[in-house]
């Protein structure tokens, strides 16, 4: 590419642009393809999500056989969430947030979306393999053995990439996003690796097996989820306001504190268990100290967005990024409070821990890439979401689901998890007192599902460029008034 | 900043990389984000030693002397041991009342054949213990006629009845206060919950004792004669020890 023998970097309002353009036009294939897959298996996801949720309050719902019970919908359900959804909309997400922030145009479209298509058969066998029996009934690793190297260097082959692109990169400055983004591409084959090497490959005890798990699932989270969920929001909220992140020093504290801590978490959820005493301790102590990076990143956007969330009413991408920044504060704050002794006990192996997931993975994670979702589609199909009542559709939807799911989650874990304690009651009794709840969770993923329908037909849209044509104003959620001040309106537009 | 590259004028979606088809999204978005310097303020620093403090506090009061074969350093996470008598420290394992009238149901198969499941016994046959006197009253007549057998007649509920019921002396102390308690508390039966201390006291007393008991026999003990013991009050969980005392 010729323009990239000049190395001085574009000042000029066009010349800018136009460099853009050229580097959102190199990422539209993959960008699109991990976009359109993600949101397809978000639905599927979603559909499952809400057959295993009835499952729980009318057991013989859709009694069609083996490959329906609950015991292999819930896992199916979780592993299309995590691998076919999350990880490919970070994947496309992130492809594109880094190629910008370096500047430089992504070089080889064609092998990241025939890894990708790798990825897409690795997870369609996995589910699958889950519905026919042949999970391996291993937390967040249900997918049968054969997968998981499949997965691996699909994904390998794509983080390479990006890895190339910030080699290659034209900015001197390495943006916050670009730290988080290359340490979630190295974290990934790092957890997943030593995970099913030790489970599969090195077999151990079965006590040990489900320490990896769990250090495997929160690892998932605190190292995967959080970092790339946090690269796309310290990109999108200043990109939108306007204005610089508020402090460097801030956030490179913030940063290394998640990657010092992130990865001794998560045996807590054995507390209690057949482990060493000190590995739940460590596992808790980890999580309180996770509490850091949580209060570096809020007071980070807090800062930066200070009397500026004024867009929030109009901007798609800023309403759905803020609304996933305070996910991850909700899901911080509860993840450090089941974590001592005193809350854990009553709740660990209640419904509050699905709701500690689902805070995670849809109340933060899913809402950050629905806002990339809304700002990225646009730019490189070159056409604008068709309508902002569908976008509004999709936003509401999806916010009074998880928030239902979340809040019915953790207090029905109260519920269930104090009738568990009694040990002079039937252990039924404390599956009567979840009953109710459940209900509620049934009607968080119908919301959730519903949603995602809409939001799937309107990427679909996009991908096959069906969106408005108008390149003058962008798609917004509700109307600017006439009257609005200078500042709202071009902050909107800009969205 | 131009492109000469071919490949790039047109790659597909119908576009051309001339300044003016930009599209619109592209060119009115601010610039890429960057980094402020503000000084962090020292509240921050203080909240994160706090935070510091917490997480390492946890870890010194529940780490179990890092000893990789202590797997219960959190005292009070167990539930507490449950109550057992002295010097049977966790040797016992204590029942609530639920569970004894459930054992005791296990044990009422012995009893099914002639009382039936419902407890109605066979009418003109083997007498009903649904609202009979004999085993919701004194549990002293219910314990003799259960460890000796009855023979004879005897009235139940107003009807007359004459046959012979078995000497049940071979169950245990525990199985016969358990299926003596759930008859008292079963098919809108009420009475007291039999313990397993009861019961030994109305095998010493009455062990002895040679042969069936006869009505008459059963009528020389008072109506009230409850067997000794400490008594178990549904209601109040401290005397469930008492079950198995």
């Amino acid at each position: 590419m010729s323009s990239a023998k000049s190395k001085q970097p574009a000042t000029g309002g066009n010349d800018e642009a136009q460099e853009r353009a050229l580097i959102d036009r190199s990422t539209r294939m993959p960008v699109l393809f991990f976009f359109t897959s993600s949101a397809v298996w978000l639905v599927i996801a979603a559909a499952l999500g809400l057959v295993s949720s009835i499952k729980l309050n009318v057991p013989d719902f859709m009694d069609w056989g083996a490959f329906l019970t609950y015991g292999r919908v819930y896992p199916a359900h979780m592993n299309a969430l995590i691998y076919g959804w999350g990880i490919q909309a970070g994947i496309g997400a992130g492809l594109w947030i880094m190629a910008r922030l370096c500047r430089v145009p992504l070089r080889n479209p064609v092998t990241l979306v025939v890894a990708g298509h790798f990825w897409n058969i690795g997870v369609t066998a996995g589910v699958l393999g889950i519905l026919c029996g042949k999970s391996t009934s291993i937390l967040w690793l249900e997918f049968p053995a054969f997968v998981w190297p499949i997965l691996l260097i699909s994904y390998a082959m794509i983080t390479l990439w990006m890895i190339v692109m910030f080699r290659a990169r034209r900015v001197g400055d390495v943006y916050i996003s670009q730290w988080y983004l290359l340490a979630a591409s190295f974290l990934f084959p790092w957890l997943y690796g030593t995970a099913n090497l030790l489970i599969h490959v090195f077999p151990g005890s079965g006590v040990m097996a489900a320490a990896i798990s769990s250090w495997f699932a929160s690892g998932m989270i605190y190292l995967w989820f959080v970092p790339v969920g946090l690269g796309t929001t310290y990109y999108l909220i200043p990109k939108i306001v306007g204005r610089p992140v508020y402090s460097y020093n801030l956030a490179k504290a913030g940063f290394w504190a998640l990657m010092i801590f992130g990865g001794w978490t998560g045996m807590q959820r054995f507390m209690g268990g057949p482990l060493p005493a000190w590995m739940p301790a460590m596992g808790s102590a980890a999580t309180i100290l996770i509490l850091l990076p949580m209060l570096a990143v809020e007071l980070n956007h807090h800062m930066t967005t200070k009397g500026n969330l004024g867009y929030i009413q109009y901007s798609p991408t800023l309403r759905f990024t803020v609304f996933g920044a305070w996910g991850f504060n909700l899901f911080i704050l509860l993840s450090v409070a089941l974590s001592f002794f005193s809350v854990g006990r009553y709740l660990q192996f209640t419904h509050a821990v699905t709701g500690l997931e689902m805070s995670a993975l849809y109340g933060f994670f899913t809402m950050v890439m629905f806002g990339a979702f809304y700002f990225i589609a646009p730019r490189v199909t070159g056409c604008e979401w068709l309508t902002g009542g569908m976008i509004r559709f999709h936003f509401w939807f999806s916010a009074y689901g998880i928030i239902t799911l979340v809040a019915f989650m953790i207090f029905g874990g109260m519920a269930q998890g104090t009738g568990i304690d009694r040990w002079d009651a039937a252990f039924e009794v404390s599956v009567a007192r979840g009953w109710g709840y459940l209900v509620a969770r049934s009607l968080g993923w119908g919301f959730i599902l519903l949603s995602n329908l809409m939001f799937l037909f309107h990427t679909l849209l996009m991908s096959v460029r069906l969106g408005r044509r108008s390149s003058t104003e962008p798609t917004l959620i509700s109307k600017l008034p006439d009257d609005a001040g200078a500042g709202i309106s071009t902050g909107a537009a800009k969205a | 900043m131009s492109s000469k590259d071919p490949n790039l004028e047109k790659i597909d979606y119908e576009e051309t990389t001339s300044v003016v088809d930009v599209h619109g999204s592209v060119r009115r978005e601010k610039d890429e984000p960057r980094a402020g310097m503000e000084p962090v303020s020292h509240w921050v620093v203080f909240a994160g030693a706090l935070v510091l403090m917490l997480g390492a506090g946890y870890l010194g009061a529940h780490n179990g002397g890092f000893d990789m074969d202590n797997t219960y350093a959190v005292r009070g996470y167990q539930a507490a041991p449950r109550p057992v008598g002295e010097g049977a420290a966790g040797a016992v394992q204590q029942l609530s009342p639920e569970v004894w009238l459930a054992k005791g149901k296990k044990v009422y198969n012995n009893c099914q054949a002639c009382h039936n499941q419902a407890g109605v016994g066979v009418p003109g046959v083997f007498p009903p213990l649904v609202g009979s006197d004999w085993v919701t009253g004194s549990t002293e007549r219910f314990a003799m006629a259960l460890l000796k057998g009855l023979s004879g007649p005897i009235k139940v509920n107003g009807t007359p009845y004459n046959g012979v019921m078995p000497a049940w002396e071979s169950l245990s102390d525990k199985e016969i206060a358990q299926v003596m308690s759930y008859v008292r508390n079963t098919w809108g039966n009420s009475g007291s919950l039999v313990t397993e201390a009861m019961v030994a006291a109305a095998r010493e007393k009455h062990g002895g004792h040679v042969g069936a008991y006869t009505e008459a026999l059963l009528l020389e003990v008072p109506e009230d004669a409850m067997l000794p013991g400490e008594a178990v009050d549904l209601e109040n969980a401290e005397t469930w020890p008492n079950l198995q005392k």
